[in-house]
């Protein structure tokens, strides 16, 4: 959701404002919100990105109105009553008016260290190869999902290079929505600041952790065009085009030195090469046309 | 609403989630216990004084940070996986959440406001430099800025660089010059200045 929660890049918030000697809570009332959400979190009632999007769907002068607990109250609320626990007419009336909900957990004080000593890791075994390795050229995904997403606005769209992977996570998109884990492959992604924000920036980098449906391969070179990269996707990286022909029995590509010849050449035969056979999903053949026109 | 609504408000709340049975009071209490009195900038402070001395733990720490912090007893909720990120003569690090809050907290405990307020989080991935800049830090023009947004369940500590003329000093010792800004990035550890030594 393109949300006030979006934050990075806007200007208009003024300079930094810090306190000298902050205490950890500025009321007794944040102190006991902070409780309140940890142990309700754990009811299994709902996930961590379920709370961040009910927090992120907020309204504007909520989201923006001071105190960042403010925010946790406000989204705890509307768990709570969307999932039935509390009403609104209880916190209206100060009564419960309505009985418990079976089945939902209640911390207990002595599961307090073990559980939040350890955590709640969101890393999964690998269901699926990694699609890309350190190295590879990715260009984020343009989309603007009603619902959550982890890829703020000023990186979608931009080109990357992924230079960690951290293994297979849990889907913070589709886990906010109720539809699962859908644990898929997690990159730390490097963008120069310029391909993000122009002149206009004093980063050299930015860094993001991306979910690999985030990203797209951006063809074999960093220089390859948008346009053309979405047409080659997903044969895209340089370990799945060697594979691809290896797969089909052809020699493979040149060294990365001279990557960029070898594209180039390769790209002017994927103008030839879509008439002649066609662009389908069988990526494998169309590699290996493509590598025969390049000859 | 003033701060004595909210009290109101947010005491109402409490007590109807304990009368439906939904929360128990004592685990309040060990959750306030555990962020207030137990994690804090100083674990993560250990964890940079031990990478200054110890050069082993320094690589671990870098290629298998989680398994670095845990040896010092580290470990838990918004911290389950850390990556560290090393301050350079040539590359200096700054940590956000663009999105939300997010934090390490098992090494750094609960984040200040500042962290978590729309001036931090809108220019720290655009305007480092001047974000920099209004925490008193200038870095060289040729000092390379690079910024981490923890917009997934990775978080991030800055490793910085051990100030000049502290070599050989034990690690409690060091672990001292370690701000909690310092391992965000939005300070870098210093010798205090002789007037400072003697205002304290």
């Amino acid at each position: 959701m393109n949300g006030l929660h979006d934050m990075g890049g806007q200007q208009c918030f003024g300079a930094v404002v810090q306190e000298a000697d902050e205490p950890l809570f500025h009321a007794a009332w944040e102190r006991r919100v902070l409780a309140l959400t940890l142990a309700m979190g754990a009811s299994g009632q709902w996930n961590l990105d379920m709370s961040r999007f009910m927090r992120e769907s907020l309204p504007a002068d909520i989201y923006l109105g001071g105190s960042y607990y403010r925010i946790w109250l406000e989204a705890l609320e509307r768990l709570l009553r969307a999932h039935g626990l509390v009403s609104a007419q209880e916190l209206e009336q100060e009564e419960v008016l309505e009985p418990r909900v079976e089945g939902v957990r209640t911390l207990a004080a002595a599961q307090v260290l073990p559980l939040f000593g350890r955590g709640w890791p969101s890393t999964r075994e690998a269901a699926a190869p990694a699609q890309f390795g350190v190295g590879d050229s990715v260009r984020t995904v343009q989309h603007h999902p009603a619902g959550h997403t982890r890829l703020p606005r000023y990186a979608r769209g931009r080109r990357g290079v992924v230079v960690a992977v951290h293994g297979v996570h849990v889907f913070a998109d589709t886990h906010a929505a109720g539809q699962g884990e859908q644990p898929d492959w997690l990159y730390s992604v490097r963008f120069e600041a310029h391909d993000l924000w122009g002149e206009d920036t004093t980063a050299d980098a930015v860094y993001l952790d991306c979910w690999q449906s985030y990203l797209r391969p951006l063809a074999l070179t960093p220089d390859v065009p948008a346009s053309v990269a979405e047409v080659l996707h997903p044969v895209v990286t340089p370990a799945q085009a060697q594979a691809a022909l290896r797969t089909a029995g052809l020699a493979p590509l040149a060294p990365p030195d001279k990557m960029a010849e070898a594209v180039s050449a390769q790209l002017q035969a994927l103008e030839r090469g879509m008439s002649q056979v066609g662009f389908d999903s069988d990526h494998t053949a169309f590699m290996a046309a493509l590598a025969r026109e390049a000859r | 609403m003033n701060d004595q609504e909210m009290d109101a408000r947010v005491r109402t709340l409490e007590a109807l989630l304990i009368e439906k049975g939904y929360v128990d009071p004592l685990a309040l209490e060990a959750l306030l216990d555990l962020y207030e009195n137990r994690v804090g900038p100083r674990n993560g402070a250990r964890v940079v004084a031990r990478a200054w001395v110890d050069l082993e733990f320094r690589r671990g720490l870098l290629q298998e940070p989680d398994a670095a912090i845990a040896s010092m007893g580290y470990s838990g909720r918004q911290g389950e996986h850390v990556v560290v990120v090393e301050n350079t003569p040539q590359v200096h690090n700054l940590v956000v959440c663009t999105l939300c809050s997010c934090y390490p907290w098992p090494l750094l405990g609960l984040p200040p406001a500042w962290y978590k307020a729309a001036a931090y989080r809108s220019r720290a991935v655009i305007d480092p430099r001047g974000v920099l800049a209004e925490f008193g830090v200038q870095l060289a023009p040729d000092v390379k800025i690079s910024v981490w947004d923890s917009n997934a369940e990775v978080r991030y500590l800055v490793l910085p660089m051990q100030p000049e003329g502290t070599t050989g000093w034990p690690e409690e010792r060091l672990a001292e010059l370690v701000t909690r800004n310092a391992m965000i990035g939005t300070d870098v550890p210093r010798l205090a200045t002789p007037e400072q030594e003697s205002a304290s």
